[in-house]
């Protein structure tokens, strides 16, 4: 083998180390390597397995009206598409939303961060600056967001609530 | 033009399709990139010191901020179309790297909203780069052979996951995901419910496919060639039926590359 052959071999050979590693999820080594990854090079190839995404995970929000409280409304709204299959410039968009809004839910589970520390998180900050750039009335004073998950089309039950945020000034 | 030609100019193809199709749609939905949007710079920049504190903080605004960032996504979009009319040429390496530059640097913006697609495109374009530039061969089979390993690896390890979960095995999991808003269809929910062996059948057949991925090494190129011809169907189904479709292009972009390692890896 030449050189350059030893060296691809030693550059791919630790990328696919990693690459093997990080399958593991819950293995911590792997957590400042996650952390640093900046530009996704190591991936997780578990898709929708062991758990699958049976629950669409929503994001809704509502404002204070001073006297009174609006409804709730959904942030974004799935519009579906028959063209998705080739054409979806909503699929990374609303990845991102369910990516954050399942960050902020994890920020329950964390027992050191108390919820008063709850905006200074980015997936919350992403969130909320998300929610509260939507049109509301114009009596709206301030804004509240709630994540939650619910069954899509399967709508005998009710949805779960997964987090509800502070309302924030608008 | 040998096997590895061939095989580069049909990835790159692929490759370029894939990217010019993404970079595309996030220039349609360039109001994420802009104030209040989900990926609004002004909010993300926050997660590390470099794009806040250090001396590039400002280039980074300039570049990833709005609407500066529609700059990156239209280089992407112009070194795709540039990919696919040098696809034919050893020249295709400077396309491809560019398009990989803007792929990585994308990657690092968004931050949050990547999937596997983004990483198995990434692997395939550093394959298209490193196997055009280099004309030694066992640097080319080193090249190759990481290509099909992560190929390989990332069937294997979604089928191993998804046998060792019970809503899999029963298929509660096809059904569940059909019924989601984000990745199913009423249509597809109404012939789940209907035929609950179907979801099943479904179910097991993706297990059985992805757990089958060694047989593109070690069964011959025949059977490498079957193999790739039912992963086709399996990411356009997906595609069809989930709306996944940055996978179809990422992963079949890989599979001509796979094809010439299962060659090589016969005749030895």
């Amino acid at each position: 083998m030449s050189a350059a052959a030893w060296l691809l071999a030693l550059v791919f050979g630790v990328w696919l180390l990693l690459t093997v590693l990080n399958q593991f999820r819950g293995w911590k080594l792997m957590a400042p390597i996650r952390r640093r990854d900046l530009f996704a090079l190591v991936p997780s190839w578990t898709f929708f397995a062991p758990n699958p995404a049976t629950q669409d995970v929503n994001v809704v929000i509502r404002d204070d009206l001073g006297s009174s409280k609006s409804p709730w409304r959904e942030l974004d709204e799935l519009a579906p598409s028959r063209w998705r299959w080739i054409w979806h410039p909503a699929k990374r968009p609303r990845k991102a939303v369910y990516d954050l809004a399942v960050s902020v839910g994890e920020l329950l589970r964390d027992r050191d961060i108390e919820p008063e520390l709850y905006s200074y998180d980015l997936a919350y900050l992403a969130l909320l600056n998300h929610a509260c750039t939507r049109h509301g009335s114009p009596v709206s004073q301030r804004r509240q967001f709630m994540v939650l998950r619910s069954r899509g089309y399967r709508d005998d039950r009710a949805p779960s609530i997964v987090f509800i945020s502070w309302f924030h000034a608008l | 033009m040998t096997s590895l030609d061939a095989a580069l100019t049909l990835s790159a193809l692929v490759a370029a399709a894939g990217c010019s199709i993404s970079s595309l749609e996030a220039l349609a939905g360039r109001e994420q990139y802009a104030v209040g949007g989900v990926f609004d710079w002004r909010v993300l920049r926050h997660r590390s010191r470099v794009t806040v504190h250090g001396p590039a903080a400002a280039l980074f605004d300039r570049a990833f901020g709005y609407p500066g960032v529609l700059g990156l996504f239209t280089v992407q979009a112009a070194a795709s179309v540039a990919l696919a009319a040098l696809a034919f040429r050893q020249e295709r390496w400077l396309p491809a790297l560019v398009v990989l530059a803007a792929h990585l640097v994308a990657n690092m913006r968004h931050r949050f909203g990547l999937d596997g697609s983004d990483q198995m495109i990434s692997i395939v374009l550093v394959g298209i780069v490193v196997g055009s530039v280099v004309d030694d061969a066992s640097a080319q089979n080193v090249t190759i052979a990481f290509v099909t390993a992560q190929l390989v690896l990332s069937y294997v390890v979604a089928g191993v996951a998804k046998i060792i979960s019970p809503e899999w095995r029963s298929g509660r999991a096809v059904l569940g995901i059909s019924e989601t808003r984000s990745y199913g269809s009423e249509r597809t929910v109404r012939l789940l419910r209907r035929h609950h062996t179907l979801a099943v059948a479904m179910a097991w057949a993706t297990m059985g496919f992805e757990v089958a991925a060694p047989l593109l090494l070690l069964g011959g190129p025949k059977a490498a060639l079957v193999f790739l011809a039912l992963g086709a169907c399996f990411h356009l189904s997906v595609a069809v039926t989930m709306g996944l479709n940055s996978f179809v292009f990422a992963f079949m972009a890989a599979y001509p590359l796979a094809y010439v390692a299962a060659e090589r890896l016969a005749s030895l």
